[in-house]
Order: C-alpha cells, then structure tokens, then sequence
C-alpha cells in the first residue's frame, strides 16, 4: 500500500473535530500528568537516595561486624569493627577504583548536660574531613542541598582536628539553651560555675558553648566528655529530631573509650556500580577471613525509612499512574467506538472493495497514531510549561516522614518521558484498535445497510 | 426462468444452487432466501426485482460475498466461494466483482479519483502507472473529467453515482452488482445511470446484475428475473 491510507487517515482527522480534539484533550492531559507525576517521582527519588548515600552518611555501601546490625545496640564491643577489621578493610578497597571516598562511621547513646538539666542523645559521628567530602558532594548538593545546611553556627570541619567542638539538634539546643552558637572560647579563659535557680541562669547557660556528654563506656566504666556547641542543626529526619547530636569520629570514640568503629562506610563515584561492588568486597573480606555484613544502601534492613517512603510514593504513583491510564483508555475508546460506528457504513463499503478486515483496522490506527502523536505533542509541551511554573512558584514539599520542608523541583528524567510516551502511545492505539476490532468483525452486508448498529 | 437447479456452463459467471438464509428479528426467523437457484452469463445485464422484503438484496450480497448463507453453492467465475475463507473472499471481491450501492457510499474525505482508486490500492498486480491510467480511463467512462478532483460533497447525486459506477468499474471486474442504483435518484438521473450501465456493459462486456423496484426502469433492460419469497419465479 502507497501513502494513500495516510493521505486517507490524515484528511479523516477534519472530520468529527470536536470529538478528535477532546480525545486528542485526553491523551495530553494524560501524558503531561504522567510527566510532572514522573517528574515529582524523580525528584522524591533523587531527594530520598542523597539524603540516605550522603545527608544520613550511610554511603553507597555500610560494613557491619556480622550480625553488628542488628546487634551492636545490645552489645556495642562484640559487634564493633575492631582496628584489625578497619586496617583490613582499608587494604581491600584500597585498590578499587569505583570507590571515591570511605571510612569508620560510630553511633552511640548517652546524656548530653548543660550543667543544669539533661537529656538522652543520639550520636553519630565520621572523620569531619570525610564528613565535608560527603556533604559537599555535588549530587548531594543538587538533591539535598536544602537539608545540609545548619540551622545556625559552622559545620565541624572548619575546626581543627584536635577542637572538641560538636553540633546538636535544633530541639536539644533549645532544651539546653544552647541555641546560639559560636566559636570556641579559648581554652585558658577562665570558666565561672553557673547557679542553675538564678535568674540569669538562662542567659549564662546560653553564653557558655560547652555540654558534657555522659555514657556507658564499653569497659564497663562511666565516661565523660566536654565538648563545645558550635552548630545546631537539623536532621530531616523525626526518628532522630529530638535528640541528635553529631561529634567527630576520634570525639566520640574518646567518649565510649575505644579504638573500633560500628560500621565503614564506603561512597562511590556513581550510583550505577552499587550490587557489583557489594558483591566484589563481599567476596574480597570472606577471602580476607573476615567475618562480616556488607550492605548496599538500599538494603531494606540498612535503610527502612528510605525504602518505606519510596514505597509509599511508589504506591501513590502507580495508583495515579492507573488512574491516569483508565482516563486516557476511556476516553480514546469511547470516541473511536463512537467514529467507528459512525463510520460503519464506509467500513462496509472498504470490506466490500477488498479490503480485508486488518487493512480497515490499520487504516483506523493510522488515525489514531496521528491524534496521539499530534496530542502527545501538545502534552509535552504542556508537561514543559508545567514544569517551569511549579519550579518557580517555589512549592513548598515536605516528604513523608520528613522534618523540614523542601521546595518542590520538578525533573525531567528521560527514562520516565520515555515510558509514558509509550505507554501512554500505546494505550491510546489499543483503546482504538479494540473499538475497531469488534465493529469490523460485524458482516459486511449489515456494516454496508447500517444494521451494525 | 424457473427455480430449478442450473446446469453448470462455461459461460455462466454466477451458478447458485439450493441457497437458503433467514434472519433473526427479535424472537423470528425470517426466511429470505428459500433454495434458491439462479445463474447469470457472461456479458448480461440482467435486473433481479421484486417487491420489497422479497429477498434483492440478500440475493445480491450472497453473491457479492458479502453475506453468507445458510446453505446451498455459490460458485462465482467457478470458484465455489462458500469454501472461501474472509481473506480469500476479500481478494475475489476485489479482483472479480465491482459494487455500486444504493447510498453511493463514497469517502467524502477523498476526491472523485482518489475514491475511484480506492480498490486498486490494495491490488497488487496493478502498478502505479497501470492505477493511474485506470482511474483517468474509469472516469472518462462516467464522464466525470472535469470533476476528478472534487470531493463528492461538490457533485449532485447523480455524479455520485457515476463515481460509485466509476469506482466500481476501476478494477476491471467480471461482474458488477449493484443494489437498487437508482433509489436515491429522480427519474432522469436513473435513466441516465442505467443508460450508463448498459453503455459500459455493451462496451466493457462487464456483467451487470443490479436489483431494482423501479417499473419505469424495466422496459430499459434486456434481461429480468423476478424473485419472490426468497425464490426466482418464472
């Protein structure tokens, strides 16, 4: 066949306008929904795996002692990284050229004093110069940028090493009046003790930077530490709001009284290598005789929030996504069954010529291709503007789960532009091709006198 | 004519033989066609009519393979078409048999030579030069030159129906059937049709066999057979 059906199918589109361009409506919608859907979705996404690889410090890869995981809370020494194990683990993924940065990650509870009142913290703790590596990685910068930055104060790794300088969550500070914070003083000025029932106690609380940090020690003993508040901070994240605190990882290990660490966390050059390097330095540490846990970030045992939340929006998504669908199904069906039936007569006059009955149904999703393609034109130009006005209204999102609010940025992912178009295309020539299927099944006599009907 | 069966010929180009078919209306069955025999020759211009009801236009779609019957032949140029499966029975329609309907039944979105080359598109033994000359040729016949490239919208009904003879015509078929042609006509455009149709059957020796109820019209053809009841009465 020449260009003639084309020619046929084209000219077609000027009959019934209305109803071509209210299904043409349909396939627009349809698909520039699924695009600002697809666009939301890979924002959440990119947001929910910088906040987890970088904001939480997890890494592309978390190293547990076996079972330390689970077990580290109960029995922190057992279930710790040893120096051996950290040497170790250093000499393995020395070599390995997928790796850009890694190191030990320690978390611990205690009580955290002003002097006058307490309260439980939670604290994790990395090398400070690995922690600005992490924090300023560009796509944690691009995608979590909003969330890195402190509430007040300066971040740890503008210290020294030696600083026994800490940042402490918004909520703490606040409880401990410890809500604006400075530099360290210098260690020879002299330190007045403060009466917690005076009047000013507040103020002085507030003007003196320094906390004491009490824990259980693994040893057994009760151990203690200054620090100073030089940051107060937010976490994103209400599991932890209310009693987080973030030390230096040599800090903290002073604070417990040991040399190990409870996890290695390892961050990679791209998110695409993650299940193969798991893999690799699984086999190198068993080689190695080491007896541990290696996850990869998206381990629904390492990461429970990332991966409950994904699900939720994924849930949300699809659910939309079917919705849009069913739209977009009905629509185009309805209104090829109404221009095939309409149309009927000429079906009948085609069959009667020669036509076979696949050649009628080509001729119609020829000319619904058309609409579609035209539709899905104008629906992604109207995803583009879309696009444009939700990024500049500055829509403030708050994930599930999520403290702090972002602002809403929508980002177009070739993959999701992709998969609608075709998904969307080819509902839309499904849709049509079932109406046309069943009126060009109807004998020819009845579709040529209009009995079909 | 009588209903008994016919003797198979070289020169008959439609034999029925013993043809039945009923509808269904509602909770009735509706016989219109009740073993039907009947042939046509070669060359003939041959009008079937009848009251209304009485079976024309089953008889017509019967043998224009556009219908199916219950039971009983249909041999078409010899191929018993019953035996035919859809594919098969579109190729015969478009390479045997041409179709003028009623309502003319023309694509309003194509011109009068694009309707025209509508069969042919889809025959592949015809070449595009050959489909041209056709369609120029099939036109000239109906005299429809001037209009070639309006759209049936711009032509009365009469040139209507010269484009649905024309079309009908275009691919060369040994039989052309038409189904009450002059229905939707005033008296002297169904002169002019059926004088067409006789001119093209003398010069093209197309077999034509169209159905009618039109008795001004029966004094122009030279061959008429009355069916009644679903049968050919003498």
């Amino acid at each position: 066949m020449n260009s003639a059906p084309f020619k046929m199918s084209l000219r077609n589109l000027s009959r019934n306008k209305r109803r071509n361009v209210a299904t043409g409506f349909a396939i627009a919608l349809g698909f520039s929904s699924a695009l600002v859907l697809g666009g939301f979705m890979h924002q959440a996404e990119n947001r929910m795996r910088a906040f987890t690889i970088y904001g939480s410090r997890t890494g592309h890869i978390a190293i547990y002692k076996k079972g330390g995981l689970v077990s580290y809370e109960g029995n922190p020494k057992k279930y710790s990284l040893n120096p051996l194990d950290l040497a170790a683990l250093e000499r393995i993924t020395a070599g390995m050229s997928q790796i850009q940065m890694q190191g030990p990650e320690m978390v611990g509870q205690g009580l955290v004093s002003n002097g006058c009142q307490s309260t439980p913290f939670f604290a994790t703790a990395i090398d400070p110069q690995l922690d600005w590596k992490v924090q300023q990685h560009p796509y944690n910068l691009e995608w979590n940028g909003e969330l890195v930055n402190l509430a007040r104060g300066r971040e740890l790794w503008e210290y020294p090493d030696d600083a026994t300088v800490m940042a402490i969550s918004s909520p703490i500070a606040s409880f401990l009046h410890k809500d604006k914070p400075g530099d360290p003083p210098e260690p020879s000025a002299k330190v007045a003790a403060i009466d917690c029932q005076a009047a000013d106690a507040k103020d002085k609380l507030a003007a003196d930077l320094t906390v004491q940090l009490a824990a259980n020690a693994w040893n057994g003993r009760l151990s203690g530490i200054d620090a100073d508040v030089v940051a107060n901070m937010r976490t994103s994240n209400p599991l932890y709001e209310g009693g987080f605190v973030r030390l230096p990882f040599k800090h903290l290990q002073r604070l417990y009284e040991t040399k190990n660490a409870t996890s290695y966390s390892i961050w990679l050059k791209d998110n695409d290598h993650v299940p193969e390097t798991v893999a690799l330095i699984e086999a190198k540490t068993k080689a190695a005789g080491l007896n541990l846990d290696v996850y990869a970030w998206d381990d629904k045992r390492l990461s429970p929030y990332f991966n409950g939340t994904m699900q939720f929006c994924n849930m949300l998504a699809w659910f939309t996504a079917a919705i849009l669908a069913s739209i977009v199904i009905l629509s185009v069906f309805n209104s090829a069954t109404m221009t095939v039936i309409e149309r009927g007569s000429e079906i009948g006059m085609m069959r009667s010529l020669g036509f076979t009955r696949r050649r009628v149904r080509v001729l119609f999703v020829i000319e619904m291709t058309m609409i579609a393609a035209i539709s899905m034109a104008a629906g992604g130009l109207i995803g583009v503007v879309s696009f444009f006005f939700v990024n500049r209204a500055g829509i403030a999102l708050r994930l599930p789960g999520m403290v702090e609010g972002m602002t809403l940025r929508l980002a177009v992912n070739p993959q999701i532009v992709l998969l609608s178009a075709t998904l969307i295309f080819v509902l839309a020539i499904f849709a049509s091709l079932l109406a046309v299927w069943a009126v060009a099944k109807n004998g020819i006599a009845a579709l040529v006198s209009g009995s079909h009907r | 004519m009588s209903n008994a069966a016919p003797a198979p010929s070289d020169q008959a180009i439609v034999v029925l033989s013993n043809l039945v078919k009923s509808y269904q209306l509602g909770q009735t069955v509706v016989p219109a066609l009740r073993g039907l025999n009947f042939r046509v020759n070669r060359g003939e211009f041959t009008a079937v009519i009848g009251a209304s009801g009485s079976g024309k236009s089953t008889l017509l779609n019967m043998i224009g393979c556009i219908d199916e019957p219950e039971s009983g032949s249909i041999q078409i140029d010899g191929i018993e078409v019953t035996k035919l499966d859809d594919n098969a029975k579109s190729q015969l329609r478009n390479r045997k048999i041409g179709f003028i309907f009623q309502s003319f039944n023309l694509i309003p979105v194509l011109s009068v030579e694009e309707n025209v080359e509508l069969p042919l598109l889809i025959n592949a033994d015809v070449t595009a030069a050959e489909r041209k000359e056709r369609v120029k040729q099939a036109i000239s016949d109906v005299a429809l030159g001037k209009f070639s490239k309006n759209l049936p919208d711009q032509l009365s009904g009469g040139q209507r129906q010269r484009v649905a003879i024309a079309r009908a015509l275009a691919g060369n078929p040994d039989l052309v059937l038409a189904d009450e042609p002059t229905a939707n006509l005033d008296s002297e455009n169904s002169h002019k049709i059926i004088d067409l149709m006789l001119q093209l059957n003398a010069q093209r020796h197309v077999t034509f066999l169209f159905s009618t109820h039109d008795e001004r019209l029966m004094d122009r053809v030279s061959k008429m057979v009355h069916i009644q009841d679903g049968v050919i009465r003498a």
